[in-house]
Formats: structure tokens, sequence, C-alpha cells
């Protein structure tokens, strides 16, 4: 039957040229759809970890005020906090906004800083990076919106310090809630 | 156009060449329509970063620098560990200050705790180990060391490992 089909040059009705077609066809739609799916799928990246780290970091390591500062030496000591800087809300919001900067009007990012002294097991009052837009998103954060272009999305860290008090060194703990809204 | 529709064996061919392309589009079209949805629903890109060595290594050296009170004198954590190689009289309090402090550090999981190991250095030879967790099957995360000046010796110093046990793999 194939033999016949093929030696019957006009009964061929699909020459081995359209043949090459199909294939070279069905070669273009499929590069081509595959394009059109890679172009128009839908990507979620989630930056919210590595923009959440960046502010963390910029508040543990940098020269901001809240840790201790040997002039001299020109050496910056994370992990000692300076408790009279702390306590002095103003100066040292003023200074963490210095530090991060997020623009003049920040929309980027918030954090609040709550110190606790593990001796005396007291809590000190917090204090805020950003704290006008804390307290806006904090609301949102604490309903569950955390998806979404209006979503906020948070996390909160816990760090052992020393804080350097008059008498000296006591142990405490640091918490670090960042906030970052979705675009 | 009218050439095909004259030529009744090109317009059967081309006919032909339509529907399979048509066929072909339908089955890779449904086919790359089912891999990018399950594709899009299971991934969720993160970018993250590897910033933890940092923070360990600096809750390292807080813990190195916490005043502790021995006998009425005031020294830190490195010279309690120091003076704990000297005379294990001190063990007791080495241990409970030392779980003190790292019960107060961060644990990222329910199950987790954080250790610490003191080695004597150049021989490798284990002096203790503090440890506020111990499971069966666990993970070993956030790993950092560090080493102080034995003092009386110049040529032997002690290496400490302080690192975080997880029952969890997913455990950061």
């Amino acid at each position: 039957m194939i033999k016949k089909f093929l030696k019957n040059k006009k009964a061929d009705f699909i020459s081995f040229n359209v043949l090459m077609h199909i294939l070279e066809i069905m070669f273009i739609i499929t590069v081509a759809v595959f394009v059109f799916f890679i172009v128009h799928v839908d990507k979620k990246i989630n930056t919210f970890p590595i923009e959440s780290e960046i502010l963390l970091n910029r508040i543990l390591y940098n020269n901001n005020g809240l840790w201790l500062y040997d002039e001299e030496l020109d050496r910056l000591y994370p992990g000692i906090l300076e408790f009279e800087n702390f306590n002095n809300k103003e100066k040292i919001e003023q200074s963490l906004s210095r530090s991060i900067y997020y623009g003049n009007q920040n929309t980027r990012a918030a954090a609040e800083l709550i110190l606790e002294d593990i001796n005396e097991v007291k809590e000190f009052d917090p204090i805020y990076y950003n704290e006008e837009k804390y307290k806006e998103w904090v609301e949102w954060y604490k309903a569950g919106v955390t998806e979404g272009s209006g979503g906020r999305k948070g996390k909160t860290r816990k760090f052992y310090v020393l804080i350097k008090k008059e008498e000296g060194l006591v142990p405490g703990t640091l918490d670090i809630t960042i906030l970052i809204p979705n675009r | 156009m009218f050439k095909i529709t004259k030529n009744k064996q090109g317009f059967i061919a081309s006919s032909i060449v339509l529907l399979v392309c048509f066929i072909t589009f339908c089955i890779v079209g449904f086919i790359f329509y089912i891999l990018f949805g399950f594709a899009g629903k299971l991934s969720v890109y993160d970018i993250s970063s590897q910033s933890e060595s940092l923070n360990s290594n600096s809750l390292l050296l807080t813990y190195l620098r916490t005043p502790v009170e021995v006998n009425g004198n005031k020294m830190d954590m490195a010279d309690l560990i120091n003076l704990y190689y000297h005379d294990n009289k001190y063990k007791d309090i080495l241990i409970g200050e030392t779980e003190k402090v790292l019960n107060s550090f961060e644990k990222p999981a329910a199950v987790s705790g954080w250790n610490l190991h003191v080695y004597l250095m150049p021989e490798d030879e284990t002096i203790i180990k503090i440890k506020t967790l111990e499971i069966l099957g666990w993970y070993e995360k956030r790993t950092t060391f560090a080493y102080l000046p034995l003092s009386g010796s110049s040529e032997k110093y002690l290496k400490l490992k302080l690192y975080l046990e997880c029952q969890d793999v997913s455990c950061y």
C-alpha cells in the first residue's frame, strides 16, 4: 500500500516540501507559545526578606547613636547599647532617620525597637524609625493584611545586647519589628 | 489564494498543513498553560541574604563581654572561661551564667536552642560543652567561632564554638 502510494507521484497530496513545512511551523509555534508564556507568566518575586535584612543590619551595625562608639579609636561596638542615647527618644529617632535614608517622604520602611533589661525584667519606652508610618502600618500588619498592593509585611527579631548604664554593662534584649509595605 | 483553490492538490495539502498547525497550536498552548500554571502557583521567588553568620558572631562577642560576678569580683564571661580552665570549681557558675545568657538568645523555632563548646587549642581537646538543648536528629545552624588567649600560656589558646541546634532543617 505504501509502496504503491509512493510510486504514484500524482496521488501524493502531501509532498516532501509540505511535510517539511509542517515540521517547521510546528517548531515555530512551539517557540512562539513558549516565549509568550515566559513573557506573560505571573512572576512573584518576594523582596521582603532582603529588604528587611538590610534595614535590620543598618540598625544593628550602623553608627547611628544606638551603639557604643569610641571616638578616639573610631570604633563601634555593635551589641553594646548606649542607654543614655536610647532614653533620649527625640535625639535617637532623628539620628536613626539620618543614618537610614529612604528619601524625604519615607514610605519604604519603618521599625520599632523595644529594649528590655533582663535582670530587672523591665521594658523601656519603645523608640521608632519612621514612627508616623509605623503606627499607620502596624494596624494593617496586625490585621493580617500582608498580601497584595495594600499589604504590609513585617517581622520581629530579638537580639541579646548589653546595656551601657552608669553602673556598668547590664544584659538585655532588643526586639526589633520591621514593617515594609508591598509595592 | 485563487491559485490555491484552483490547484486542487495544493488546496488539500495546505488544508492539512493548516489543520496540523492548528492542532499543534492547541496542544502546545495547553501544555504550556498547564506547565506555567503550576509553576506560577508553586514558585514565589524569595530574594534573601546570608547575614545570619554576622549576627551570630556578634552574639558570641556580646556573650563574651557579658559581665558576671564571681565571689564578689566583677569580670566578664571571657575571664570566667579562662578561670574555669585553671580551676574546675567555677564549673557550676560558668554553666549557670552561660545558660542564662544562651536562653535569652532568639530561638527561631519551637524546638531549638543555643549551645556552646569550648576547646583547648592546638590540641583541639574539649574543655566543656554547655547545652541548652539536646535532642536526637538535630541540625547545626548559624555556627560561629571565637578564639580566646589563655592566661599563663603563650602557645595554647581556647576556641569557642557557638551554634543553634534545631530539630527542623528549615530553621535558620
